[in-house]
């Protein structure tokens, strides 16, 4: 899900995609909560919470270290670099509205601390200069980043020897699914938020459809991945592939599993070829959502499908989850939205400076209404995406 | 430049057609496709004729079957690379891309004649690919006749006979024609026990190869090897001639319905793309080592056929420019944004490259390590470094770091001679990237002392290709001028 964060922020920053002014800090948000949440799994995964340091190559007098050969080590680099990176980037895009927010703040405290956190902005030229340059750095910093956070992750499982784990395509596979899944849940909250909100004259029909563009491309290059997968399970004539692929994943005790996981990621966002579909709130949502439900069944369908029947028969068994389980999910669940409900209450949901900067009335050739000369539609062609 | 007397630095796009877009009078360019067409027919009857004099089964005839395999796969690259570059401007209506968009349409046009290149390659299949000929051919038959050393598919078969001539060496003939591949005394004794073929593992391990191709006949087989390849140049030559015909028509209606309808087309046209591009690899390359697999092949094929196209772009426009033509239709800033184009995707190309590399060692199987075994050990049992280790470092060092280091400035991208030596040297290292995917095939077969043959064929095929292009390019205005969003085009800068 931290996904679409960076993307939105630094590759369509970089791709000159203007449009993307209206949802970015909304994206970058999520992203950051979302990165929280998954910092917490490593802290369980040591199996003692105190012990979470012994992740972190802190030298002891034990002299005990992690194990660099390990990808779940690069795990914690890969993610940690990516939540700070993520965090910088929203930080430095929030400076000026910061600004504004000091600006127009009526309490004492509310002052003091937006006051500190602007950092002294004053809308100088030069401010804008070096905000500008700053920008354009993290963002070409960001964009390996959008690669190389779940390439690692995805090493966590293909570096083994694992049927159904054990794949090159997973890298590039587990990027688009992520940008994927995530979008997919910038458009459930950006849909909920902007009813509630009334944001809809900012965040547009024109931007809601380019987003399930997006997700409609993303989610057929997850498509791909998945038909690569079998098609090669099949040609390499492996038949513990084989049996993975079609006797665990596509028949067998968890095939409502897989193909809720391909009806939710391939097929419904095909939906979006029709222009009618892919501009209806209504289809949107429930696409959207279908999405998330879908991204959450790839993982399970990679991690329990691969799992459940062991190497050695006698191990082999079905997996229910028990409560610990469901309420560990429950719990990120719960601290996400914590977050996010935070974010919407003390922080503007939409880079104003940005949007301000992309509105025709910003155009120095602006004239309102009755005129039409080319100028002046210019900054809306780019709002378009057309540039 | 006619519209010079106007204030205007960038050329009007009403009056967008004239001398600065068209190969007119002197320009060199008119007769280029001539040349071309010369040095084609030279260089692909040289190499034919090379590959005919030795006779079926010597190594000359050999070494044209992969030489000829590796030029039509590099000029198949850049052709789809370019058909790539042109769907993905339609699909997201680009408006700064316009005017470098027609040479893309020049070599994506050159698909239809990639069916005739093929014709070498078909004919060579059993030459190429080692499943071809081992059809139905009963496992023990092999293990006990045809056998040497631990990769017998995948070594090849049409070496058999010399082996019984020169027991000593304990491989494959003409191994001992030239230095370097031999290993001291002690070594060649070493394989005289597998050359014996009593090896119980070897034979195991032959016996498990040829269960192993009879379970992957459903997709190695004679007939569905051609239907496909028939499929993928109707799929080709429709993508490359639509895109390229529909565009040039546009000249004359410059009407808005051609750039919706190749937006529409381009969604399907994607699709077709990524699906051919990849069984084609699978088909034509992946199947000369025909034990091993890798999913990502068919991304890492994409990755480096889009960067040999950006890098072709940028050559030839620039070539273009230096004869006084398309001086303000692609300024500066396009070749600029070509340049980033150029230098993300060589990046995704080292990313795809990595992931691929970095799996196959970490998990060390032994379905999939042969690939990078032979492109980096002589031989599998005492890895020594062979030559190809340097080849597959130079990938790393001259295929990324450098251009990497190189390119990264803004200042270098801007510089359209220094870009175009950046362009150059992408363009050369993904020469030596297809050499590296299809000649280690060839194991100890490979003599360095062909190499000219190689040159002759990529040369020879290229320059057909080329002679194409550039006759399509003396028939046309060099940029789309109809496209009713040429005026972005033209005004364009870098924000």
């Amino acid at each position: 899900m931290g996904h679409a964060g960076t993307l939105i922020s630094a590759v369509l920053f970089l791709f000159r995609q203007k449009w993307r002014t209206s949802i970015n800090r909304f994206a970058e948000a999520m992203t950051i909560f979302a990165v929280m949440c998954a910092l917490v799994f490593p802290g369980i995964h040591v199996g003692r919470v105190w012990m979470a340091y012994y992740m972190f190559p802190l030298p002891n007098q034990m002299s005990m270290w992690p194990n660099f050969k390990s990808p779940l080590i690069w795990d914690i680099f890969a993610v940690s670099t990516y939540a700070t990176v993520s965090i910088l980037f929203w930080f430095v895009g929030l400076i000026p509205d910061l600004a504004t927010l000091r600006d127009r703040a009526k309490t004492k405290i509310r002052k003091t601390v937006y006051g500190a956190l602007a950092l002294g902005w004053r809308g100088a030229n030069r401010h804008w200069q070096h905000y500008e340059r700053a920008y354009m750095i993290l963002a070409a910093l960001s964009t390996p980043l959008v690669l190389s956070v779940h390439s690692v992750v995805s090493f966590d499982f293909a570096t083994s020897v694992l049927p159904g784990w054990h794949t090159t395509i997973f890298p590039p596979y587990f990027v688009a699914g992520a940008v994927f899944s995530g979008f997919a849940m910038v458009m459930t909250l950006m849909l909920l938020t902007r009813a509630v909100y009334g944001v809809k004259s900012i965040v547009t029909m024109q931007h809601l459809e380019l987003m399930n563009k997006i997700m409609l491309v993303t989610g057929s290059l997850v498509g791909y991945a998945y038909a690569i997968e079998f098609f090669i399970a099949f040609y390499s004539g492996n038949e513990y592939e084989q049996w993975v692929f079609m006797k665990n994943r596509a028949t067998g005790p968890f095939a409502w599993a897989y193909w809720t996981m391909i009806s939710c990621n391939v097929i419904s966002p095909q939906l979006f070829w029709s222009k009618k579909l892919r501009t209806s709130i209504p289809v949107m949502f429930v696409v959207s959502i279908l999405i998330n439900i879908g991204m959450w069944f790839e993982r399970f369908v990679i991690i329990a499908t691969s799992l459940f029947r062991d190497f050695i028969p006698g191990s082999w068994g079905y997996f229910r989850p028990t409560y610990v389980d469901i309420a560990t999910y429950a719990g990120t669940l719960g601290l996400f939205f914590t977050l996010f409900l935070l974010f919407l209450r003390w922080i503007p949901m939409i880079a104003v400076a940005e949007v301000k900067g992309v509105l025709p009335e910003a155009d120095p050739h602006y004239h309102p209404e009755g005129s039409h000369d080319d100028h002046a539609h210019a900054p809306a062609a780019a709002l378009a995406g057309g540039e | 430049m006619t519209e010079a007397k106007t204030a205007s630095l960038a050329p009007s796009a009403k009056n967008a057609d004239g001398p600065s877009v068209r190969l007119q009078g002197k320009n060199p360019w008119l007769n280029a496709w001539k040349i071309a067409l010369g040095v084609g027919i030279l260089g692909v009857g040289i190499s034919i004729g090379a590959g005919a004099m030795g006779g079926e089964h010597s190594a000359l005839h050999e070494r044209f079957a992969f030489s000829y395999l590796f030029a039509f796969q590099v000029t198949l690259s850049i052709a789809l690379g370019s058909v790539f570059f042109i769907l993905i401007q339609h699909l997201s209506s680009a408006g700064w891309s316009v005017t470098v968009r027609r040479t893309a349409e020049f070599l994506a046009s050159g698909l239809v004649v990639m069916a005739v290149l093929f014709i070498p390659v078909w004919l060579c299949k059993g030459t190429l690919y080692p499943w071809w000929n081992a059809e139905n051919a009963p496992a023990e038959h092999h293990a006990s006749n045809e056998v040497v050393g631990t990769t017998t598919l995948t070594s090849h078969q049409t070496h058999g006979d010399d082996q019984v001539k020169e027991p000593e060496h304990g491989e494959h003939a003409g191994q001992g024609e030239h230095a370097g591949h031999h290993g001291d005394h002690a070594e060649g004794a070493v394989k005289h026990d597998h050359a014996t073929g009593h090896d119980p593992n070897d034979e195991a391990l032959e016996a498990e190869e040829h269960h192993l191709l009879a379970k992957k006949r459903w997709w190695l087989n004679h007939d569905f090897f051609n239907g496909r390849a028939v499929l993928y140049f109707l799929v080709w030559a429709f993508l490359g001639w639509t895109l390229y015909k529909r565009s040039v028509d546009q000249d004359k209606a410059k009407d808005f319905k051609t750039t919706n309808f190749l937006k529409a087309f381009s969604t399907i046209g994607t699709i077709l793309f990524a699906l051919s591009l990849t069984f084609a690899g699978v088909d034509w390359i992946m199947s000369l080592q025909p034990m091993w697999f890798s999913t990502i092949f068919g991304v890492y094929l994409f990755a480096g056929s889009f960067v040999a196209a950006l890098a072709t772009i940028i050559l030839v426009t620039l070539g273009l420019r230096k004869s006084g033509v398309l001086l303000k239709e692609i300024t500066v800033e396009h070749y600029h944004d070509l340049g980033k184009l150029m230098f993300g995707f060589n990046v995704f190309w080292a990313y795809i490259a990595f992931s691929q590399m970095m799996l196959i060692w970490y998990a060390g199987l032994p379905e999939e390590t042969p690939f990078y075994h032979i492109r980096w050990f002589t031989d599998e049992v005492h890895h020594k470094a062979s030559g190809w280790q340097t080849v597959s470092l130079a990938l790393l060092g001259l295929h990324f770091a450098a251009p990497f280091v190189f390119l990264i400035s803004r200042n270098i991208k801007r510089r359209l001679q220094l870009l175009g030596v950046g362009a150059a040297l992408i363009l050369t290292m993904h020469i030596v990237d297809i050499y590296w995917l299809i000649f280690p095939n060839l194991r100890e077969r490979f003599e360095v002392s062909l190499l000219w043959l190689d040159i002759a064929a990529l040369i020879g095929v290229a320059s057909l290709y080329f002679a194409f292009v550039l006759h399509r390019m003396t028939k046309n205005a060099l940029i789309p001028i109809g496209d009713p969003r040429l005026a972005r085009a033209l005004t364009f800068e870098n924000a």
